[in-house]
Formats: C-alpha cells, structure tokens, sequence
C-alpha cells in the first residue's frame, strides 16, 4: 500500500444529510474538489481528482444534489474553490429566504500543508475555511476535508478521534449547524492506494456511501454510518503501513437532533445485492480500470446492497487460503443478485487488488516523442569518425514497475550525418553516417507540482553505420552496447501532457581499429503523454 | 525483495553485454583501401566521338585505339582481381597491417586466395596478393605464392600519388594454378596520378601461345595524358607482326590534342622490314591529313605542316 501523503479531504458539506427524512426533502448544494498537485513543495498526488469526481457521482446518483446544484473543481485554484463556494452560499441563501431546508456539502481530497489547503499553487487557510462554513446561510454545513494533517480542523469543540457516537434520528428536520469530517488526525498524513485507485479514506466513505455502510439495512445510509464504516476500514487498512495507522476525526456542532441521511441506496433500482446467504466477508468489486469501486463488509446475519453504476465489476472474496473471484454485471435499472457459488477458487497471485505480499505499485505508461543531439567528446572521433547527430526519438516508459518513483524506460532514436575521414597518407573520404539507438533505461524520479526532475542509468545499442561517396569503398558498420547515466527534468504541462529535458552521458568502447574509450553526450527534449 | 528479484536478470545482461562490439567501422581500413589503384588511376584514354570507328579513319589513329583497348584489357584483368577482395572489408587488423581472407578463390578452384597490405605510418603500402592451396598445413604466412606484388606511395589526395605493381605467373604455372591472366608471364606497372600529366607504364612480357605464335611476346606501353585532354601512347611490340621469319619490334608512338587531333609515328626497329617507317596525322574527327608510308607511296596525302602541334608530356 502506498502512503501518500495525500489527503484528501473531502469536505463535503452539506445539510445533505437528511433528517430522518428522506433525501429530497432536503435542497442539497455541494461543492466538490479534487486537486493532485499542492505547490512546488509537495509532490502530485495520484487520485485527488478521482476521488472527487467518485464523491461527485455518488451525490448525484444517490444523494439527492441535483447536478445544477453542484460543482465539481478539478485542479482549480483557491479562487475557484472559494467563487463555487460562493454561489452555493447564494443559493442556500435564496432558498433558505423560501423556507426551503438547506444542506450545504463540502468535500475537498488534496494536499495541505501548514494549516492551509493546498490548491495548486494557491492556499486556502483551513481556519478561515471553517470559519466560513460555520457561517453559511445553510441549515446543516458538512465538510469531509481528505488530506494530511486535516485534522487540524476538528481540534476544538466536539472532536472526536474514533467514530463511537450516535446522533438520534428522530427530528433530523430540526438538526442544524455544522459536521466535520476529516481523513486523518492533526499530526497524521492521509494515505493513497495505487490499488484502490484513491485515498484510503475517501475509498471507504464512497463503498460506505454506496451501501456497505448501511449497518441498520434501512436502504440509507447516514453521514454517521459512513463515517463509522470510513473510519474502521481506513484504519484498518493502514494500521501495518509504512507511514502508520491513520484515523479520521469527527468533529459536529448541532443544534438539536438529527441523523443526516447522505445516500439513499435503497430508493435505487440497480446495483449489487448480496443476499444473506451470501458468506460474510470483506468483497471487493472491481471496475473495468482495475480500480476497486466498492469494498464491502458483509456480514452473516444480514444481507446487503450497494448501489453501484451500471456495468462489468469483478467480484473478488479473499480466503486465507485462495481467492474466490467473479464477474457481475449490473444492467441499468436493475438490481443484480450475487450467487457466491458461481465465484471461482483462483490463486493468489491472480489478486487483483489488496494482496498480503503483492507489489502495490500500479504500473503506467507514458509516451514520448521528440529530438535527440548526439555528440562525442573526443574531437578526432567526433569529426572522422562518429559526427555529431541530430536525431528523432520515440520513448516508452513504464512507471512504478519495479516500484514506486522508479520508470522502466525504452527508446529508439534515428538519425544521420555527414562527415569525411581525413586520412594520415593524405586526401579527405566523405562519407554518409547514419545511426539507430535502443535504449534500456532505469530511473528515479521525484515527482512535484511541476517538475519532477529524475535521474538514472541506461544501457543503448548503438548500431551505426556509413557509406561513402566512393562506390569501390565497402559500406561500413558498427554495433555495440553503450552504457550511460541520464538526468533530466520533466515539466507538466497539462494533467497528462510533459515537456521532457534530458541529458545522456554515455560511455562507448570502439574496437575496430584499436581499443579506445570513448564517450558522448546527448542532449533531447521530448513531448511525453501519460496514458 | 520482488523488485530486486525482477532487476537481477536485467542487470546481469546488462553487465554481461556492456562493451561488446563488432563492425568494420575503421578509418584505417579507408587508408589501406585508398592506396590500391583503381580502374581509372591506371586505364589510358583517347578521344573518341563514338563507339564505332570509322573505316575512314586514319590508321594509325585506329591502331593506336586498338592498342588502347589491348592495355586497358590488361589493366583490367588484375585491378578486377584487387577490385574482388577490395569489395570485402580486411579479414584481420593489425597495427598498420590489414590481411583480407584467405578466401577460396572462385575462379582458382582448390585454391585460398589472400591479400596482405602493410603500411609504414606515413607514406608508403605495400600489398601482396597470394595463392595457396585449401587445406595447406603450415602457418598461416607461409606456402603463400604471390602473384601480386605492389607499392603506392602516398603523396597527399584520395588514391593520388605514385605506385608500381608486379605480376609474376611462373611460380603459380609451376604449382599447376592457373592465375586466370591468359598467357601474361610478367608485368610491371607503374603509375604516377599525383599530379598532371598522369602516366602509366606497362611493361610486359607473354608466353608463347601455340594457337597464336605469331602475336606479340614482349610489349611496353607508356602512356600520359593532361589536365586539358592531351596525351601520348608510346608502344613497343616484340613478336612476329610483319609478313616473314624474323621476329619483328615495332614501335608507335601517337600524340593527341583534347581536342582530338593527332599523330603517329611508327617504326620498325628490327626484323623483316627494319627501317620501314610511317607517319599519319589526323584531324579532330580522326580522319587522316597527313599521310607519309613509303612503301605504300600511293596513301600518302598532305604536307608535315598539315600535323597538329602536340606538346610533349
């Protein structure tokens, strides 16, 4: 599992969260963000943006937010978190002026750091934040904060580090005032998982969300349940990390009672059911992406629902001693049952997620292409022998392989020169150079908001070779294997797209006409593009 | 851990490849290659205006064509066989020495043939092209028969200096191979292309060939040619050419202008008609304006004034 030091904090805000009503008896306004990059001295988180769109989506399928009344931020600055925030502020205060009850969600994953939000390269001061959920013109404010340190925001009145309270559900219509939930302690950071493809917390709130957290099996789940459910799983979860268990915090300040329904799984006819005679354990359905959509903790003496969008998930049930594994579809509108007996026994190594053992590292791709300069040091050599290059490059490199941070990278370069041989005995040999390049290189990269600089090792496979203007002269050719170290910075441009500036120096043996040592630079630039 | 386990494999191919390389890619090779002649460096031209010669030209003119053809026929036969082994890259690299094969020759079956070629360091290769029978049992210097023999010495410029080669066919005869140049004995050339005018010398001696014992046994040719397209031919025939017993030396020496027009004298030094002489001019088309055969009174046309002025090379 991966500790990064990502938070997300999901701030979700909102009197979403019904009263003991049902979920549209509420007007229910979110804002949402996502942002995976904090500042130039913090380094990119990996699913800060897909833990937001997967809070997005689940309020807007079983939360009851309309989506005209939600906005979803993604990698935008603290101005447009704080202009969003705004017009929902606007709006709650339109409604709340018709009579209407207001539940306000806030819901940020993302870095912070030094007691700020980190939104990019802009800041947002959590005090100042959550002076102004205090004050928002909505009956219930609810903010889930994902990100390190978060809980920072629930050190004051009403904090909790554990999730053993109970708020009574009789009037929830009368419940005002503000809920915080944070992903981590005030001296904790927030964990990623390559494997669930999020932020353990927010991974747990969503398959809470979704219907695993519906301990009372009444087909809603409550902001309570959730948090239950977020904060036994997350510190589960992380209790044998790297960087330490990490525990959520729970921080309300309610004016009467009330139990905030956040989702409404039961009103939905699609998903996944999990009959009672389903054995109890923890299953884990998996997304064509390989990602885990939800996680479910079925119990013996109940049954389960989850409301999961349409489509193709695997279904995966661990064993101590084997994995049972299986496909479910989920048709629109309908409500797939899950037959355990039609699982299939399948070995460990087939786990696809949430292995003892297995490298937690997800593997990407990214592609590049641009122009590579090549050039010996040694002058004779570079200008009789092997001429300075220009050659077209093209770079496959597979990231967090071997582990994380390390990129596995292969490239082919293609280029030609001209030069001329100036001969002892007198006279000058004109001749076409041309050159092939396979590289295998190893790299370390240190990822940041924008430049991620790495360095490394490569092995190439120079296979050169020259013809000459003088058609009785054989054409001639060498190969060899050139070792080298590489060193670069890597800018982002976009969320997928890079400018790459690197430099090479390599070592090469030439043999020919007598052993000598010879090395060269090489300096590229690329575009790269993260699949 | 698992990615120390997935990285020894790569990291031991990686160790294990690191500096091996192959090629021919040697700018020493260029060197020795450079210094072997060429067609070009070696073959005599005169100037034409088409591939048929007319039957109105002059004779000596047509002759000396003839004689053109005969020398670049000769040159051709050995620089075709530097040409075969130039075409491979050297077979061994030693400091100032390259060795191309031994390869079973094509055309000498049962027989390797092999290039030696040493250069000093500064100006002067030689090289040796030599014939041993496959399987030979000694080392590998030895038991060759060099047929080949040559010098070039370097004077600045691609292939631009001066060079001699000798062929020698009385060993290979002897061991029963036929070096495939017809009934040639001996040769010596020798050439001088650093600077204009280029000249080439041909010095050869043939053995007698019993379905022709008439044709000539002894032959020198010398042949020099300008920047501007002037030259010269001189040639020496010692066979039995004149109608007779006696065996007869016949010189011709032919003079041109680029421009086309020219002169031959020829004479005869011995044999049947020692003494007898001829010279013709001809004009830029080749046609004879100037005739002189005293035993043939009646060809003669024209007056000395009418030969061209032909520098000497």
């Amino acid at each position: 599992m991966r500790c990064r030091c990502l938070i997300a904090v999901t701030l979700l805000l909102s009197a979403g969260v019904v009263r003991a009503a049902r979920a549209d008896e509420l007007r229910r306004l979110a804002v949402i963000a996502g942002n995976d990059t904090g500042g130039n001295d913090t380094r990119p988180l990996l699913y800060a943006r897909d833990d937001a769109k997967k809070v997005y989506d689940i309020l807007n399928r079983l939360g009851g937010v309309r989506p005209e009344d939600a906005s979803l931020i993604l990698d935008g600055t603290a101005h447009d978190f704080l202009a969003a925030l705004g017009e929902m502020e606007r709006r709650a205060r339109d409604a709340t002026q018709r009579g209407e009850h207001v539940a306000l969600f806030v819901y940020f994953s993302g870095h912070a750091k030094d007691g700020s939000l980190r939104l990019g390269n802009t800041q947002l001061p959590l005090e100042a934040l959550k002076s102004r959920l205090a004050q928002a013109p909505a009956d219930v404010r609810i903010g889930i904060f994902d990100s390190c340190r978060s809980g920072l925001l629930t050190r004051t009145k009403g904090a909790r580090k554990a999730p053993a309270f109970e708020v009574e559900s009789k009037s929830a219509r009368d419940a005002k005032g503000l809920v915080i939930l944070t992903s981590s302690a005030s001296d904790e950071d927030s964990q990623e998982s390559d494997l669930i493809g999020g932020s353990y917390f927010s991974h747990h709130l969503a398959s809470g969300l979704l219907g695993s957290a519906d301990r009372s099996g009444d087909g809603r789940v409550t902001l309570f349940e959730a948090y239950a459910y977020a904060y036994d799983r997350t510190v589960a979860d992380t209790a044998e990390s790297a960087a330490g268990a990490q525990h959520p915090t729970f921080s309300y300040d309610l004016a009467g009672n009330g139990d905030l329904v956040l989702t409404d799984v039961g009103g939905r006819h699609e998903g996944l059911y999990f009959p009672r005679a389903v054995p109890s354990g923890v299953y884990y359905l998996v997304d064509t992406r390989g990602f885990v959509a939800a996680e479910v903790v079925k119990n013996a003496d109940a049954d389960r629902r989850i409301a999961l969008a349409p489509g193709r998930y695997r279904v995966k049930r661990r064993l101590a001693d084997r994995l049972r594994v299986g496909e479910v579809d989920i048709a629109r509108g309908q409500l797939a049952t899950l037959d355990e007996a039609r699982l299939r026994d399948a070995p460990f190594a087939d786990d696809p997620v949430k292995g003892a053992g297995v490298n937690l590292a997800v593997t990407r791709w990214s592609l590049g292409v641009g122009g590579t300069y090549q050039s010996i040091f040694d002058a004779p050599s570079r200008e009789s022998l092997f001429p300075a290059t220009g050659m077209l490059a093209f770079e496959a490199q597979l990231h967090n392989f071997f582990r994380r941070d390390w990129i596995w990278a292969f490239d082919l370069a293609a280029g030609s020169a001209a030069g001329q041989v100036d001969l002892s005995s007198g006279g000058l040999v004109p001749f076409h150079f041309s050159e092939v390049s396979l590289g295998m290189s190893m790299l370390v990269e240190w990822p940041h908001a924008r430049l991620t600089p790495f360095v490394g090792g490569r092995l190439a496979l120079l296979l050169m070779n020259r013809t000459f203007d003088d058609p009785t002269l054989p054409e001639q050719h060498f190969s060899t294997l050139s070792p080298g170290i590489v060193g670069g910075l890597k800018l982002r441009i976009y969320r997928d797209l890079g400018l790459l500036v690197r430099g090479r120096v390599h070592y090469l043996l030439y043999n020919v006409d007598e052993n000598r040592s010879l090395g060269y630079w090489e300096l590229a630039s690329a575009v790269s593009y993260d699949l | 851990m698992t990615c120390n386990k997935r990285l020894v494999p790569l990291l031991l191919i990686a160790g294990g490849l690191a500096g091996a390389g192959c090629g021919n890619y040697s700018n020493e090779d260029l060197e020795f290659m450079q210094a072997l002649p060429e067609k070009p460096d070696l073959t005599a031209v005169v100037p034409v205006r088409s591939a048929v010669v007319l039957a109105s030209s002059a004779e000596l003119y047509r002759m000396t064509r003839d004689v053109v053809v005969i020398f670049n026929g000769i040159v051709d036969a050995f620089v075709t066989i530097i040409d075969t082994i130039r075409s491979y890259s050297p077979t061994t690299r030693h400091p100032n020495e390259r060795i191309w094969g031994p390869f079973p020759s094509k055309d000498q079956p049962g027989w390797n043939i092999r290039m030696l070629m040493t250069f000093d360091g500064a100006t002067v290769f030689t090289y040796h092209i030599g014939f041993r029978p496959i399987g030979f049992a000694g080392g590998e210097d030895d038991g060759w028969i060099n047929v080949i023999n040559g010098t070039f010495l370097a004077s600045g410029g691609a292939r631009k200096g001066t060079g001699s080669l000798d062929i020698t066919t009385a060993e290979a005869h002897a061991a029963g191979m036929d070096p495939g140049l017809g009934y040639l004995d001996t040769l010596t050339a020798t050439y001088d292309n650093h600077a204009f005018p280029i000249a080439v010398d041909l010095n050869f001696t043939n053995l007698p060939n019993p379905a022709k014992p008439d044709d000539p046994t002894q032959g020198i040719y010398d042949f020099a040619a300008d920047e501007n397209g002037n030259g010269s031919l001189s040639f020496n025939f010692t066979g039995n050419s004149i109608l007779g017993p006696a065996t007869d030396v016949v010189q011709v020496t032919s003079a041109w202008l680029g421009s086309g027009e020219g002169r031959s004298d020829l004479q005869v030094v011995s044999g049947d008609a020692a003494g007898a002489h001829e010279i013709q001019c001809w004009d830029r088309l080749f046609q004879p304006v100037y005739t002189d055969k005293p035993w043939s009174p009646v060809e003669d046309i024209g007056t000395l004034s009418d030969c061209p002025v032909i520098p000497s090379l």
